[in-house]
């Protein structure tokens, strides 16, 4: 079941942050998901507001799905994390976690799964 | 090389200072993400996909040693300990912040260095010829006019915001090392019937979406006149080129649209007036006498004949060196120097970067053993342009501890690869990994040998930031309904007889490029005649019969 | 919007007049196509009132040409602060056609292009609320050098470099330095 999530790049650092009830969050798991196509339109009227407060540049909405603790999609088997939702455009599971050829920089080095 | 004096330096500074003023007035609201872009794109700063990428300037590729130190300082401190340097002869930080950014130009200010115009509508950093000053084929030295250039064009204030970025390369030699034919402007030297140095003006090459073999507007002017030239030039531009359409904006869209006649009556026209004009550029020669100074040869040292067996030997005692020196070291016209290139094309390893214990490794080298220069390359490599042969042995065995000795230089894993989707923002698909697996398929150096000269080059998007359209093998990744594919286009080539390369057909997934390349590569070997290189059978047959086995069992 | 001149505000005479309203009296400013339609009334105009031509970012700066000569004020135009064809626009009607009236520059201006405007020959700057007398003389002040000439005239790099060769030259000549 595809839900959506609201992402941004903090304008301090650039760091990439998740929409959470009118905040903003590090990691994808803790971001506030929506099912409701019409209450996410709503909740990136209100992050957009955050671009004024010059919190950060340019907040989108993507589609993100669940996956299980042992499965790992075709993309995210380049990064071994335990999350619990991952997104559906490539581009984003590189966002949420980090580069695919530096697994020890960007998110993922914070939620790296131990192999097994 | 260049050293700055007093202005340089407190240009730098203030730059700096600057640029600290607009971070602050965008932190605090002053200043809208639309108006701060440009300014800080102007200070060499992207807002990526993890973070703040910050672009720092080598003009014409040039570092000393202090230079390299404080790029792995800047490294170290304010980024994940390591860089990455670019087909423009810059090197770019990947985890950088914005709060931090005036931090890091102060420091680049200290060992005379900037990220002035390396992004942005404006005049780009100067690219050249890595060679410069140590080649044989030298008609002259192309670092000066480069600097003047440099300084001519920074904060120009007529042409800081123009259609879109322009790109300016300089070529000093019989052999074009620095791609000139696909520059806004390529400027080559060549000589005049007096025998005296001239300019031969190329305009309007370029790659991206739409690629140019650039059009030449004059086959020798006058060095004299070089200012006055680009000035009409960029007048011309800004004055005509698009700007409704981001990809129609570039030179190249203009000069393909005027013709290149119409371009250069424009051009010639508006040079004239200048020379009208009381208001001229820049003493172009009282300026470029002052710059030769800086660009003398180094003290060369003795070479005794000792030195030249010792080396002898060493190539033929060691296979390993032997096989290095054949393919990374070139000729100096110096007797007993030579040129020296060291990989960042480890296969495996992404190509361009260096952490920072190898910045600072080859930084001491350099101070030691390379008159304190070393250069970056458009291929993103790095070259020791003034190393005594007798040298090179201790110097090889000291590359191979740092990982930096892949004898690759010009074959097939020496690939050009942008940061694709792993770090850009704009890519559509990732370009290091692809690179990765090609150099691990290829590594084994006896079949590199055996393949001779063949240039892969690979972009994540149709910007061509890898020089795809150049690549004799190029690669374009594209986004396939949120897959990754390759384009893969064949015959394209950057020099002296510069060609666009040719889309064989559609594109690849990613797990089947590989074995794609092989294919290709594998059609050569069966088909070349003689000593012929990839590009000289590809240019012989085109692309039907690679074509054909590769889509053979469709 | 507010008017900078010389590091003063400055007050604003002109009506900018649309290509229909007919000429009645005060100073006028009008686009480069009324110019050149009405060029022989407003010429007459200008016998007792100033006239102005206002030029869009994309209109020709050799449409106009010397006509300048009879114009008071021309204004260049950035439709939005990207937009640079106004510094070619100002730098070529002062140093080309050498206009001698008022220069100015009008629509999405950073306080970041104060300098090069004026660089390129603008003397009067319409600016928004978030420019006032005192940043625009921090802009104004912001390089301490500069590398190209303009139509300021400020004196090179390049220009006091020679100067500096020049005396010390001179001064090892005389044995004084």
């Amino acid at each position: 079941m595809q839900q959506r999530v609201i992402t941004a790049s903090r304008l301090q650092d650039g760091c990439v942050v998740y929409w959470r009830d009118g905040a903003w969050v590090l990691f994808i798991d803790e971001a506030t998901r929506f099912t409701d196509v019409k209450k996410c339109e709503g909740a990136l009227q209100q992050a957009e507001e955050a671009v004024g407060r010059q919190e950060v540049v340019s907040p989108y909405w993507i589609e993100v799905v669940p996956i299980g603790d042992d499965e790992f999609n075709g993309g995210l088997a380049s990064h071994r994390v335990t999350s619990k939702w991952v997104p559906v455009r490539y581009r984003e599971v590189i966002r949420a976690f980090g580069p695919s050829v530096h697994l020890h920089f960007g998110k993922q080095a914070l939620l790296r799964k131990e192999d097994t | 090389m260049y050293r700055y004096d007093e202005f340089d330096d407190k240009m730098v500074r203030e730059r700096a200072r600057q640029f600290r003023g607009q971070v602050a007035r965008r932190l605090q609201g002053a200043l809208s993400e639309e108006e701060f872009k440009p300014l800080r794109l102007m200070n060499g700063l992207y807002l990526q996909l993890h973070a703040y990428m910050l672009r720092v300037a080598i003009p014409y590729g040039v570092l000393s040693s202090l230079q390299l130190r404080q790029l792995a300082h800047i490294a170290d401190k304010y980024d994940k300990g390591y860089g990455h340097f670019t087909t423009r002869q810059n090197i770019q930080y990947n985890w950088i912040k914005l709060e931090e950014t005036p931090d890091i130009l102060e420091d680049l200010a200290d060992v005379e260095m900037h990220a002035i115009q390396t992004s942005g509508n404006c005049i780009r950093n100067v690219t050249a010829d890595h060679f410069a000053g140590a080649s044989a084929d030298e008609i002259d030295d192309p670092r000066p006019y480069s600097e003047l250039i440099r300084q001519w064009s920074t904060f120009h204030p007529e042409f800081s915001f123009l259609p879109r970025k322009f790109k300016i390369a300089v070529s000093g030699s019989a052999e074009d090392r620095a791609a000139i034919k696909v520059h806004d402007i390529g400027i080559g030297l060549v000589r005049d019937k007096q025998n005296n140095v001239a300019l031969r003006i190329i305009v309007g090459g370029g790659q991206g979406r739409t690629p140019y073999i650039g059009a030449t507007l004059h086959e020798c002017l006058p060095v004299g006149d070089m200012l006055d030239y680009l000035e009409a030039i960029l007048r011309v531009y800004n004055q005509w080129g698009r700007r409704d359409n981001l990809f129609k904006a570039r030179i190249k869209i203009l000069v393909a649209h005027l013709g290149a006649e119409e371009m250069k009556r424009r051009v010639d026209e508006e040079w004239q007036r200048i020379r009208k004009t009381s208001n001229r550029a820049v003493d172009v020669d009282a300026s470029m006498a002052r710059l030769r100074g800086y660009f003398t040869p180094p003290t060369w040292a003795q070479v005794s004949a000792q030195d030249s067996k010792e080396f002898q030997a060493q190539c033929q005692k060691d296979e390993a060196f032997s096989l290095w020196v054949r393919r990374n070291v070139a000729a100096h016209r110096q007797k007993g120097y030579a040129i020296a290139t060291i990989s960042l094309k480890t296969p495996g390893s992404i190509a361009g970067d260096a952490t920072s214990h190898q910045m600072r490794a080859l930084a001491d080298l350099t101070e030691t053993y390379a008159h304190d220069e070393i250069r970056v390359s458009h291929e993103q490599n790095l070259v020791w342009p003034h190393v005594r042969e007798a040298d090179l042995y201790h110097l090889w065995q000291e590359l191979v501890g740092l990982d930096l000795a892949s004898p690759n230089n010009g074959l097939i894993t020496d690939m050009i690869c942008c940061p694709g989707m792993d770090y850009c923002a704009l890519a559509t698909a990732r370009s290091i990994p692809l690179a990765q697996r090609l150099g691990v398929r290829f590594q084994d150096i006896q079949r590199q040998n055996d393949i001779g000269e063949l240039k892969i080059k690979i972009s994540g998007c149709i910007n061509a930031c890898g020089h795809h359209h150049v690549g004799h093998i190029g690669i374009l990744g594209v986004d396939r309904r949120g897959e990754e594919y390759y384009q893969i286009s064949l015959g394209g080539h950057a020099g002296d007889d510069a060609s666009l390369g040719q889309i064989v057909g559609p594109a690849f997934p990613s797990d089947k490029i590989v074995d794609a390349v092989e294919t290709i590569v594998a059609t050569y070997l069966q088909k070349r005649q003689g000593k012929e290189r990839f590009l000289d059978t590809w240019r012989r047959l085109g692309n039907d019969v690679f074509k054909e086995r590769l889509y053979a069992s469709d | 919007m507010p008017l900078i001149k010389d590091g003063a505000w400055y007050e604003d005479t002109w009506q900018i007049l649309d290509d229909a309203t007919p000429l009645k009296k005060g100073d006028v400013a009008v686009s480069l196509k009324r110019w050149q339609a009405e060029k022989d009334a407003l010429m007459a105009y200008s016998k007792k009132a100033k006239v102005a031509v206002i030029l869009q970012s994309d209109d020709n700066v050799d449409d106009l040409g010397d006509d300048c000569h009879h114009l008071a004020m021309v204004a260049v135009t950035l439709p939005i602060f990207r937009d640079g064809r106004a510094f070619s626009t100002a730098r070529l009607l002062r140093e080309r056609y050498g206009f001698k009236g008022e220069l100015r520059a009008r629509g999405h201006i950073l306080q970041d292009q104060l300098l090069f405007l004026s660089r390129c020959g603008v003397d009067v700057v319409e600016v928004d609320e978030r420019i006032t007398l005192a940043s625009w003389k921090q802009a104004m002040a912001e390089l301490p050098y500069v590398y190209q000439r303009g139509f300021d005239r400020r004196e090179t790099i390049m220009a006091m470099r020679a100067k500096q060769a020049t005396s010390q030259s001179k001064g090892a000549k005389d044995g004084t330095s």
